[in-house]
């Protein structure tokens, strides 16, 4: 297929097309007439649109992977299961040649800290340091070497950089399926300093829409795109909408901004049985990989308050926002869900499949963080 | 294309006559006279006073252009003479709105659909414009009088009047003094460049999209405090004291519960701002010229105030040419061109004050 038959039906292989953003760009991908293949180990069993076709392996089988793909034919490969060039080289190998255009998921993680936003992919520096995780640093390194393939045999590819994706089926169930359960509850909400620090969430649809409008468009060879939706909340914002949604007038709870730096500096110790925040040695933070190995870390439930994009790069007060000019630019994307309306769509999705009555949380660090700013 | 500037010889009319005139349009720019400002050559001045409405009225029975660039105007009684003498006779009317109308919000961008705020924290001046703009568009309605409102955020750039905004801190850090940032310095605001601005005025002149519509204008990127702080030290060429002003301390200034007139920073009365503009001695004039702040009286001094302009680039294609920090080495090199480091004097004493107290506690 060229290019020139865009808006055409498209071969397309989906790498891990069962959960979450997988499942939504495969539903996507079948609505607009497109011909779909998943690959996946086939152990997450889902219910996927009739006409799609299936593949199983395991991608972490290279020559396997490579043998089996070598067999099929696509326009356009999605991946959205990729984390190194390890799982992308034996795509490379088997469609070099032969296929239109290669899609890879990529994060907003990478980007480094900043105090003027929003974060654009032109011209906004990438934090390869020793705080970056493995996570951001691999897909720094397979996105250099797409575009090094781009550039030295033509291989079409696009990274799509994924910020904090939002809506039914988040397979992240500590961000808004945990805000939907404490605002059921009745219980007040915590709020980081004072809940002026800007966020951005996108709806996961729509990140279905862009992958899908970008699929054999040029204007996106060799390029990475920030995607995510169009609005940006304050921590305080966030909750306001949430309740306002669930039908709720929570009582709002500000941590205040010295306990915040202590907690996100893990200088206090929010698990364990005390009722106290215990003083603990500040750890550092310096080294990504003696965070994520720090099991004790507040990192994890820190980002379960107001859920935070990559805590380590940015701290609790700073702002993350990332631009989609680009994207609306190149392809014609633009987000059909607002903030408010990606929380209405998924807390109705949230209730008509029960979950309210299945979802289980531990409140006890929020109940202690709570006690602990009460006592002042 | 033969076009009025009402107000084309301050800031933001001197930029669009400037553009227009580059573009190859027909300008006529209306003013008093009194501020005498260098305009290109071809453009033909008309005098008077914009508030003398019979005379303004006769002035411009006998004049005929595509487009009115209305600037100066702020009230219903301003724009009323014009549109008496042009309806039915140009094509269309453009007005200088602001984006102080808009209601606080913590949720952004701040569209074009977001609720304006009339409450009694609205001043006159942002009251006054929601009213002109209701004007406009129900003469778009009932008899085609083809009127945009461009909303004009905080403008920034060259020959710009207000002084105490990025004209102070280029002052304040070639001077070698400390900078007083607010709270812990994560507040965002937004700057239009005033050639953006004049760009977008003109882009969306005749344009059928943008009859009858209210559009954001202002610039892509956000600052926070201290991100406008260090561009601005960047593009200085200094590494300044940084001073966080607790954010305690910045509630009690921003609801005037100390005084910075004077000669030491003192408590005093709270007062309320329930009603309208705060007097002369309130906080507000001081605290504006820390960082510069949109509408203070609407939004705390903690709040993020930035807006969308995806409006204005789809219907007409517009995009500033500026980012944050091009607007400030742009500024930035007319200001030193110009010798104004030279001219210009401030009142440091209040901010002094302020260093002291913050750095005693």
């Amino acid at each position: 297929m060229s290019a020139g038959t865009r808006g055409a039906r498209v071969k397309v292989l989906v790498m891990g097309g069962t959960r979450f953003n997988g499942l939504a760009l495969v539903n996507d991908l079948v609505r607009h007439g497109h011909d779909v293949t998943v690959f996946n180990r086939g152990q997450t069993e889902v219910a996927l649109p009739r006409a799609v076709h299936r593949l199983y392996g395991d991608r972490n089988d290279h020559e396997s992977l490579t043998a089996m793909m070598k067999r099929e034919d696509f326009d356009v490969v999605q991946d959205v299961s990729g984390y190194s060039i390890d799982d992308v080289q034996p795509l490379f190998e088997a469609f070099k040649g032969r296929i239109g255009h290669y899609i890879f998921a990529g994060s907003t993680v990478i980007y480094a800290d900043t105090n003027v936003l929003p974060i654009r992919e032109e011209t906004h520096a990438v934090d390869e340091g020793p705080k970056q995780g493995d996570y951001g640093k691999n897909k720094i390194l397979v996105e250099r070497w797409l575009i090094d393939k781009q550039r030295t045999i033509g291989f079409n590819s696009t990274v799509m950089s994924f910020s904090m994706v939002f809506g039914p089926h988040n397979n992240i169930i500590e961000r808004e399926q945990r805000m939907f359960m404490r605002l059921r509850s009745g219980r007040p909400v915590l709020i980081p300093g004072d809940g002026t620090t800007v966020g951005q969430i996108g709806h996961v649809d729509d990140q279905a829409k862009a992958m899908r409008m970008a699929m054999m468009n040029p204007n996106t060879f060799g390029k990475r795109y920030n995607i995510t939706g169009k609005d940006y909340y304050t921590d305080e914002g966030y909750v306001d909408t949430f309740a306002k949604v669930v039908g709720v007038d929570p009582e709002k709870v500000f941590i205040p901004a010295s306990l915040m730096d202590d907690i996100w500096l893990d200088r206090v110790n929010l698990e364990g049985d005390t009722a106290a925040l215990r003083p603990r040695e500040a750890r550092s933070y310096e080294n990504a990989a003696a965070v994520q190995a720090l099991s004790q870390s507040n990192m994890r439930l820190a980002q379960s308050l107001i859920q935070r994009l990559n805590p380590q790069l940015h701290h609790w007060n700073h702002n993350t926002v990332f631009a989609i000019d680009r994207l609306r630019e190149d392809i014609g994307f633009v987000p059909d869900y607002t903030f408010e309306t990606a929380v209405e769509q998924t807390y109705e999705w949230f209730l008509q499949n029960g979950l309210e009555k299945v979802r289980e949380y531990d409140f006890g660090w929020e109940d202690k963080l709570i006690d602990a700013i009460r006592r002042g | 294309m033969r076009v009025l500037v009402m107000g084309g010889t301050r800031f933001n009319g001197l930029s669009l006559v400037r553009d227009l005139v580059q573009h190859g349009h027909e300008v006529t720019t209306f003013n008093r006279g009194v501020s005498e400002a260098v305009l290109p050559k071809g453009v033909r001045r008309l005098y008077g006073d914009r508030t003398n409405y019979e005379q303004l009225l006769e002035t411009m029975r006998r004049e005929d252009f595509d487009c009115v660039q209305d600037i100066s105007g702020y009230t219903l009684n301003d724009v009323k003479p014009l549109f008496e003498a042009f309806k039915g006779r140009i094509g269309h009317y453009i007005f200088a709105g602001s984006t102080v109308v808009y209601a606080d919000t913590n949720v952004l961008p701040i569209r074009e659909t977001h609720a304006v705020d009339e409450g009694p924290k609205q001043g006159d001046y942002g009251k006054n414009k929601l009213i002109v703009e209701r004007f406009l568009f129900n003469q778009q309605h009932d008899i085609g009088f083809n009127s945009t409102v461009m909303s004009f955020s905080m403008v920034f750039g060259p020959n710009n009047n207000s002084a105490e905004r990025e004209q102070r801190v280029f002052m304040r850090l070639l001077g070698g003094r400390p900078v007083l940032i607010p709270g812990d310095g994560t507040t965002m605001g937004q700057i239009g460049h005033v050639d953006d601005e004049a760009k977008a005025l003109r882009m969306a002149m005749l344009n059928p999209n943008t009859f009858g519509k209210r559009y954001n204008v202002t610039g892509k990127d956000f600052y926070t405090d201290e991100g406008y702080i260090d561009t601005f030290a960047e593009v200085v060429g200094v590494d300044p004291e940084k001073v966080f002003i607790p954010a305690s301390l910045m509630d009690d200034i921003w609801t005037d519960r100390v005084s910075l007139d004077g000669s030491t920073v003192q408590l005093r009365a709270p007062r309320t701002y329930a009603t309208g503009l705060p007097t002369e001695s309130s906080n507000m004039r001081f605290a504006q010229s820390l960082i510069q702040r949109l509408n203070p009286q609407l939004h705390h001094w903690n709040h993020n105030t930035i807006f969308s302009i995806d409006a204005l680039r789809e219907d007409t294609g517009w995009e500033p040419d500026y980012g944050f920090k091009s607007a400030v080495e742009h500024t930035f090199e007319w200001f030193m061109r110009e010798g104004l480091d030279k001219v210009r004097e401030y009142d440091w004493s209040w901010e002094d004050q302020l260093l002291d107290m913050v750095r005693r506690a």
